[in-house]
């Protein structure tokens, strides 16, 4: 009944009130008749009412319409102004062109960035049913400034014990080669509770996903999901797969189930192939047991009508409990941070959204450049249709209804570049997902628009075409009639005022986005010139992880000798080891370690964090990094041997000041309560990112502290190029039977340690070129116009005896007053502005002279050019012509 | 409002269906609905808009007019439509227009020709 009564008021009211009664009786008739023959006929029945109400309703209105009777007039106005818009933007199709090709370039750069944004922190998971009901769990300290992974049994504690959650599941990354055919694969995998797919709402593409609720850990059969693009690629999307057998990590897995292809993992940028369950830990997973470390991400389901807050003050509640209650040693972690799971780590989520915030700041810039262009192009065509708007006027045209077309005509405009806005985002985003990012082949990006963006964009430019189409509307409005029809150019004068001070700004926004551009790229070279410390030329590189080849400890010792023998036989190679970290990769690994002996008197014991590397023999030759005292680590440091380490300058100048590397070599640290001998000091060199402060580092020696996940440094005497299939040999020969290995070289990998100000450098000067230009075309044509009105005046001059290089000058200065009036205040807002970005430049002051200095030559230089050509073409003006000119 | 029946032909299917079942008696809508598409088959089913713009438009032109009916026989005071006389004559010449339409020798060949 409620919906016929919808129905009903889409008729007009004269018609309802004669029929309306009736209408009703004969739609309950018809219900009534149309229930007891099931629900075919009831499904037409509302089918049938729907469809036609609508359409009669419609129809009625028409007709009504065309009698011309009580249409509103709002509507009709609206119309026709639409419709007189249409045909003056059809009427100047280069007009409407360059002002739509302006609006979408501000909007796409706006529209790239927030697309970027909304793909990797703001929407909700891809492929996930209701995706803002899960949350990702994070365990904090109360404070919540550092955070603990979940151990298997706090997540199950969790699992069991909230009631604010319908479901909590844990996963984790995994390594896993996969044998199909006689070639291994090496997969990116997940290993995951068995709820994991469940709580996260998707569906299996083909198959099934794991079952049963919990984290069952002994399951003898074990299975194994694919992702929708690991099917495709290995099996080549056969059905059939599932229920096959294949070799992972080298046991027998059953395939049960292939992926969405929508679905991208919990974390997205991360590319994953596979899932396996968490009873295949102790197989995948073998180091240690698991069940109480911290290894597990966790995340859950909302409740139906539970809030957020609820939830965390439960979750909270039922940490702090289980800290207090000895359930772990990781009694300080007593709170619990919720976070939308829009498929980032907590801390990475705001980093990015703080790194967007500044990027799209600039390209707030550009927008704003652009719709000034387009308010003084707006503005000066206002001036050419006065005589229109003055006939309209006397013809008894209202004020605001010339403005409302005006303003209809304008946002039209900013309504289809917020569609192109769109288009360009579509593009700039595939131009930002191929950024050359040097990170390890797991990453895939995918920030293409969506529905969101798009009502983003639109948004932006409606809003945008209002502040800066409002004013030249009013105004053009506003005129007297007589005023308006007596039309000469003259009297441009107050419009031209307005148009300088929008050039002004379009200028001073130039400026602060050339000089942000600046100071990124001098970041980059600053950072490039920071000396790591160790020597990356010729190294390559090749990790491993033998575990996910099946092998045991022993098997794993006994490849990477033969690896390493291999490899140091061929005369390519200068020399090889072997590391747990890669240098410069934002990888670190810290501990606590105590010292005695310290302080001025030599008798403090001194507690100090320090970050840890696991080493090979050679470390230092390989690397280049100089040894100032001791020795480098040699096959004689066994487990069986006394513990010993090679430690930093600034670990030796912490602990003991003022003794030599040489007096520190023999000294003794604690580890726990472990005392470990120092045999070598090294130099510092940078190990996890180029702005890190000088860090104490203790290295310690792979026999000692053996972990089966490694990578190989190679120092090539030749070209490194050659390494990848020397080193894919030598592991084929060692074992056909394991994944290609994936070759890099170390210059490549160190350099994601300057990702963030190369993508901002990349970013910024696109903007800033984009910004410049636009910035140029207004000069340009707010010049051509000046010279155009001031003809009448050239011309005098010039038949007064005015050289032709005069009214050059005379053209120019007035363009290059402007551009300087924009620079000084550019350079104000860019002194303001450069201190949000501080916080991502490397070596480079905010206030960087190079940058500051290189901005402004720039924009003064397209300035001239923009200046230039219409300043010469008033010079050359022949002063009859132009006397002529009215 | 025209007098002569000859300029509301040809009728529109659904105004003639709805003459040709008030011809016989008075109705109310959904005796309306029930009678045309009994007539046609099934093929014409009105719902209530478009039931009431075809009442509306015919009401206008004077071809069926609200009828009188005792409130004993009606007590929920429905409306009921009856045929005016111009209606009838519509019907009537509409009526004789189709069947010579149908009778034609013309018609009868095509006919032939296209069934079987």
């Amino acid at each position: 009944m409620m919906l016929f009564a919808i129905l009903l008021r889409l008729f007009p009211r004269a018609f309802r009130e004669a029929f309306g009664e009736d209408m009703r009786r004969l739609f309950t008739d018809q219900r009534h008749a149309a229930q007891p023959r099931g629900w075919p006929a009831r499904a037409a029945f509302w089918m049938r009412t729907i469809v036609g109400m609508t359409a009669s309703a419609w129809r009625e209105r028409r007709d009504r319409r065309s009698v011309g009777r009580h249409t509103p007039p709002i509507v009709e106005t609206l119309t026709a102004d639409l419709r007189l818009t249409i045909r003056m933007l059809i009427a100047r199709p280069l007009f409407s062109a360059i002002v739509i090709a302006a609006i979408s370039l501000g909007v796409g750069g706006v529209a790239t960035i927030f697309s970027g944004l909304n793909a990797i922190v703001l929407r909700p998971l891809p492929g996930a049913l209701d995706g803002d009901r899960l949350v990702g769990i994070d365990r904090r300290t109360p404070d919540f400034s550092e955070g603990v992974s979940a151990s298997v049994r706090f997540y199950e504690h969790l699992g069991e014990q909230s009631r604010s959650l319908s479901g909590v599941a844990a996963w984790s990354r995994v390594p896993l080669t996969i044998v199909v055919g006689q070639e291994a694969y090496a997969l990116s995998g997940n290993i995951v509770s068995d709820n994991y797919f469940d709580v996260l709402g998707v569906r299996p593409a083909v198959g099934r996903f794991f079952e049963g609720a919990g984290s069952n850990r002994n399951a003898a059969d074990p299975s194994i999901v694919l992702s929708h693009a690991t099917w495709i690629a290995l099996f080549h999307g056969d059905q059939s797969v599932v229920g096959r057998s294949v070799a992972v990590n080298g046991r027998p897995y059953r395939v049960i189930g292939v992926a969405p292809a929508a679905f991208r993992g919990v974390f997205t940028p991360l590319k994953i192939d596979a899932w396996v369950p968490l009873a295949a830990q102790p197989h995948v997973h073998p180091q240690r047991d698991l069940i109480d470390q911290p290894w597990l991400w966790i995340f859950g389901r909302l409740e139906p009508a539970i809030e957020t807050s609820q939830a965390r003050s439960e979750l909270a509640t039922l940490t702090a409990g289980w800290a207090g209650g000895g359930g772990d040693q990781f009694v300080r972690y007593t709170s619990i941070r919720l976070s939308p799971l829009t498929g980032l780590p907590d801390d990475a989520r705001e980093a990015i959204l703080q790194f967007g915030a500044v990027l799209l700041g600039a390209a707030l810039l550009v927008l704003v450049i652009a719709s000034a262009n387009v308010s003084s192009l707006l503005a000066m065509r206002a001036t050419a249709r006065r005589r229109e708007m003055g006939i309209r006027t006397a013809l008894g045209a209202s004020r605001g209804r010339l403005v409302r077309q005006l303003l209809t005509e304008t946002l039209t405009l900013f309504l289809a570049g917020g569609f192109g806005g769109t288009l360009l985002a579509m593009i700039g985003t595939a131009a930002l997902e191929r950024l050359p990012i040097p990170a390890d082949q797991g990453l895939s990006l995918e920030l293409s628009p969506d529905l969101r963006v798009l009502l983003f964009a639109i948004a932006v430019s409606l809003v945008v075409g209002l502040v800066f189409g409002i004013v030249p509307a009013v105004r053009s409005a506003s005129r007297n009639p007589v005023t308006l029809l007596r039309a000469s150019p003259a009297g441009g004068g107050r419009r031209t005022l307005t148009t300088s001070g929008l050039i002004v700004a379009q200028m001073a926004c130039s400026l602060v986005l050339l000089t942000t551009a600046g100071l990124f790229i001098r970041s980059v070279a600053a950072g490039a010139a920071i000396d790591p410390g160790f020597d990356a030329r010729h190294v390559v590189l090749a990790s491993f992880n033998p575990r996910a080849f099946g092998y045991d400890d022993n098997k794993s010792h006994a490849f990477y000798a033969a690896l390493q023998q291999r490899l140091e036989s061929t005369s390519a190679v200068e020399a090889t080891t072997y590391a747990d970290r890669v240098p410069l990769t934002m990888s670190n690994s810290g501990a606590n370690v105590s010292v005695d002996g310290a302080g001025k008197d030599g008798r403090e014991r001194m507690l100090m964090r320090v970050e840890v590397g696991v080493v090979d023999t050679s470390y230092f030759n390989t690397l280049g990094i100089r040894l100032f005292a001791g020795r480098e680590f040699a096959r004689t440091d066994v487990a069986s041997s006394g513990a010993v380490a090679i430690v930093n300058e600034t670990f030796v100048r912490r602990a003991w000041q003022g003794i030599s590397p040489s007096e520190a070599v023999g000294r003794t640290y604690l580890s726990g309560k472990r005392p470990v001998t120092i045999v070598g000091v090294a130099a510092d060199s940078k190990y996890s990112t180029l702005a890190e402060p000088a860090t104490p580092f203790v290295y310690r020696p792979q026999a000692q502290r053996w972990n089966a996940q490694q990578t190989l440094f190679i120092r090539m005497k030749g070209d490194p190029a050659t390494a990848a299939r020397m080193v894919q040999d030598a592991v084929a020969s060692i074992d056909p039977l394991l994944p290609r290995t994936t070759v890099t070289t170390l210059e490549r990998e160190a350099s994601i340690a300057l990702l963030p100000q190369r993508v901002a450098a990349i970013v910024t000067g696109v903007l800033g070129v984009a910004g410049l230009v636009l910035a140029a075309i207004g000069l340009y044509g707010l010049v051509s116009y000046g010279v155009t009105l001031r003809l009448r005046e050239i011309g005098v001059r010039l038949a007064l005896g005015a050289t032709n290089g005069d009214v050059v000058r005379m053209v120019l200065t007035q363009g290059l007053r402007l551009t300087a009036a924009g620079a000084c205040l550019g350079l104000i807002a860019a002194a303001f502005a450069t201190r949000l970005v501080k916080a991502y430049l490397l070596n480079v002051s905010a206030m960087d002279g190079v940058a500051f200095t290189g901005a402004v030559l720039v924009l003064l230089a397209v300035a001239i050019l923009a200046a230039v050509v219409p300043a010469r073409r008033a010079g050359s003006a022949d002063p009859l012509v132009a006397l002529r000119t009215d | 409002m025209s007098s002569d029946p000859r300029d509301f032909l040809p009728l529109k299917p659904v105004d003639l269906e709805l003459l040709l079942a008030l011809a016989g008696q008075n109705l109310h809508g959904y005796g309306l609905v029930q009678e045309i598409s009994e007539h046609t088959g099934g093929l014409i089913v009105l719902d209530p808009g478009n039931l009431y713009r075809v009442i509306k438009r015919l009401l206008i032109d004077g071809l069926i007019a609200e009828s009188d009916r005792d409130v004993i026989d009606n007590p929920e005071r429905r409306k009921y439509y009856r045929i005016t006389p111009l209606g009838g004559r519509v019907l009537a010449q509409e009526l004789d227009r189709l069947r010579r339409l149908v009778t034609a020798t013309s018609t009868r060949q095509t006919v032939k020709r296209w069934t079987s």
